[in-house]
């Protein structure tokens, strides 16, 4: 077999096991219990949750991600490669795991002082933007890291010799020329976000009209063997997360956040 | 002027130490050295772009070393240009007017004024990537000194270019450094670039200044070995010294097998036995075909060698031939140079074919181990 057609069988095998995977929901699939379901204030409720928290946890994520991702990109100091190891950590450590972290962390002097002077994280929604904050911070980092350092510093070095301060300097040449890797690196992060489960049900639980994103909401309606439920809403999530995807591959091809 | 003084920095394993030279207002300098010597490092600091560990860069008597280098009124020129790609012509040359807020239309006047010196007052609209070598040149040569700064630093600006393009922003900017009154500060590889635009030479090996003087200077009086051979004396080899006068020197050559007189009463110091390397360029040694050894005994010439012409080929300005000696111990080969307008006396050159070759005693140079 020739290498072209070894790579695009194995592209198409791909392409396949996800397809089976969608098209297995329409065995299951029911239009009447559909709207009945996607109607229902529980749903809406959870959808605008999912939305929200994942929006605000990408935020947090990405004002976070790019400073840590221009001093791993640009420059050389202690601890640096100890730090781009721990950016992959929600990558290699269970989300269950991550959640359970932040649990314990709630549960040290530390972490009491700040839910009874701060905010109470655990079984709250805080906590479930905290919990996808936590997971996709590192990603978010990672991802605007390799978009940094596809631009030679050198667009800088010369900005600066004509007269820009190190932010004006970093404002007109780099961030403009990856602001489409930056935009990528966010949508990514919010379909991570808006896909997390391990560590949401792990510090906020599973309470109906409270801490029910779509994931945990997947999860509860398999629970109690609600399958055309559930079926509604991975459809509903993965209506969202495709069409988000693809919107940004849209925009990204149109130019509107290319470089020139 | 420019001056800097015992220059130290370090970057990863590699070291600088203690760089020093001075180039006055209004004249060009260029820093010259092997890929790999650091010269590009000590234009980065100046540029203020790495920090030095010590020593001073004074520029216009204000003492500029710590300062970042958005303060230190220079302009920078780097290898790969580095035009602003999501920029136009326009942008990328006002770019440095923005941020120094420089508003007045005097300055966008100076814009128009400059460009249209450059050339590329027709171009400012273009974006970048439709821009050939010598317009991007052009445009970073522009983008540079729009701001008005009277110090330019370029590092090997023009290494990407062809030959004759590359000549003609030589010349632009020979004219351009003439009428704006910059000072520049090249760093480059490029032998005849330097000679060129540069009124001194700085030559830089692993780290230190090798020698630094004017430009006529270091080519007629190469400080070693290895700023011999960068500065184009393509002919070293070992001898001994075999005897002393007082204003002359008999050099024991192996590889030419003979005995060679160089006057210079600053080598008379050299006591015998001392192992020296003689150079002497390609274009200094006289090819001669219609001499043989036996009638060649007979000429009041000195420093003759009978050769073979091993090799020769055409090059732009002449001819080049590869001789060995015959009398040497075979390890020597000889590069001689014959310049377009004598080529007619030895048009029947050959491979294998027997000369005599002349080298004149007041062009050696000599090197003590």
């Amino acid at each position: 077999m020739k290498l072209k057609q070894f790579c695009l069988a194995a592209a198409f095998t791909t392409f396949l096991m996800y397809f089976l995977l969608m098209a297995s929901l329409a065995y299951f699939f029911s239009g009447e219990r559909f709207w009945e379901v996607l109607l229902s204030e529980r749903m809406l409720f959870s959808i605008r949750l999912s939305i929200m928290a994942a929006t605000i946890a990408m935020g947090l994520a990405m004002l976070l991600a790019v400073p840590t991702a221009y001093a791993l990109s640009r420059y050389d100091f202690f601890g640096k490669t100890l730090i781009d190891t721990l950016l992959e950590l929600p990558m290699i450590v269970s989300p269950a795991a991550i959640g359970a972290m932040l649990l314990i962390f709630f549960n040290t002097p530390l972490g009491e002082w700040i839910q009874t002077n701060f905010q109470q994280f655990v079984f709250t929604v805080y906590g479930i933007v905290l919990a996808q904050f936590v997971t996709v911070a590192g990603v978010a980092a990672r991802l605007v890291k390799s978009a940094l350092d596809e631009i030679p510093p050198r667009y800088e070095a010369v900005a600066r010799t004509l007269g820009a301060s190190t932010f004006a300097a970093f404002r007109t040449t780099t961030l403009p020329l990856c602001r489409r890797g930056i935009f990528a690196a966010a949508i990514l992060t919010w379909a991570k976000a808006i896909g997390e489960f391990g560590a949401t049900i792990t510090i906020a639980g599973t309470m109906a009209m409270r801490t029910e994103t779509m994931p945990v909401a997947i999860y509860m309606r398999l629970a109690i063997s609600d399958i055309k439920g559930a079926v509604v809403c991975i459809g509903i999530l993965l209506f969202i997360g495709i069409s988000v995807l693809y919107a940004a591959r849209l925009i990204a091809k149109r130019g509107i956040y290319a470089g020139n | 002027m420019l001056e800097i003084k015992g220059l130290c920095l370090k970057a990863g394993s590699f070291q600088v130490n203690q760089i020093s030279f001075s180039v006055p207002t209004g004249s060009c300098h260029a820093l010259v050295g092997a890929t790999g010597s650091g010269k590009t490092l000590v234009l980065e600091t100046v540029a203020g772009l790495r920090k030095a560990q010590a020593g001073s860069i004074n520029w216009l008597n204000r003492d500029i070393t710590v300062l970042p280098p958005e303060q230190r009124e220079l302009a920078y020129v780097p290898q790969d240009l580095a035009l602003f790609p999501h920029m136009n012509v326009r942008e990328n040359i006002e770019y440095g007017l923005r941020m120094r807020k420089h508003h007045a239309p005097d300055k966008r006047s100076d814009v128009e004024k400059l460009t249209h010196y450059l050339g590329i007052g027709h171009l400012l609209d273009r974006s970048i990537q439709n821009l050939s070598g010598g317009e991007r040149q052009r445009t970073a040569l522009a983008r540079a000194l729009v701001p008005g700064n009277k110090l330019l630093l370029l590092d090997e600006p023009f290494s990407a270019l062809h030959e004759a393009m590359r000549k003609e922003l030589w010349l632009l900017l020979k004219t351009l450094q003439q009428q704006y009154g910059i000072t520049i500060l090249i760093v480059t590889h490029d032998m005849e670039e330097a000679f060129l635009l540069a009124d001194s030479v700085t030559f830089i090996a692993r780290g230190v200044v090798v020698q630094s003087s004017e430009k006529q200077q270091v080519y007629s009086c190469p400080a070693n070995v290895e700023t011999a051979k960068f500065f184009g004396v393509q002919n070293l080899f070992p001898a001994e010294v075999v005897a002393h006068k007082s204003d002359s020197l008999a050099l024991f050559c192996p590889g030419l097998g003979i005995v060679l007189q160089a006057n210079n009463s600053d080598w008379t110091r050299l006591l015998p036995k001392t192992s020296v390397t003689v150079g002497i360029r390609a274009e200094n040694i006289i090819v001669e075909t219609d001499v043989t050894m036996d009638n060649a005994r007979e000429l009041p010439a000195l420093n003759q060698a009978a050769c073979t012409v091993k090799q020769l080929y055409q090059k732009r300005k002449g001819l080049i031939l590869l001789l060995q000696p015959d009398n040497g111990d075979g390890k020597c080969l000889l590069e001689a140079e014959i310049a377009t307008d004598s080529l007619g006396q030895v048009s029947e050159l050959s491979v294998g074919q027997k000369v005599v070759i002349s080298l004149p005693a007041e062009q050696f140079l000599l090197f003590a181990e």
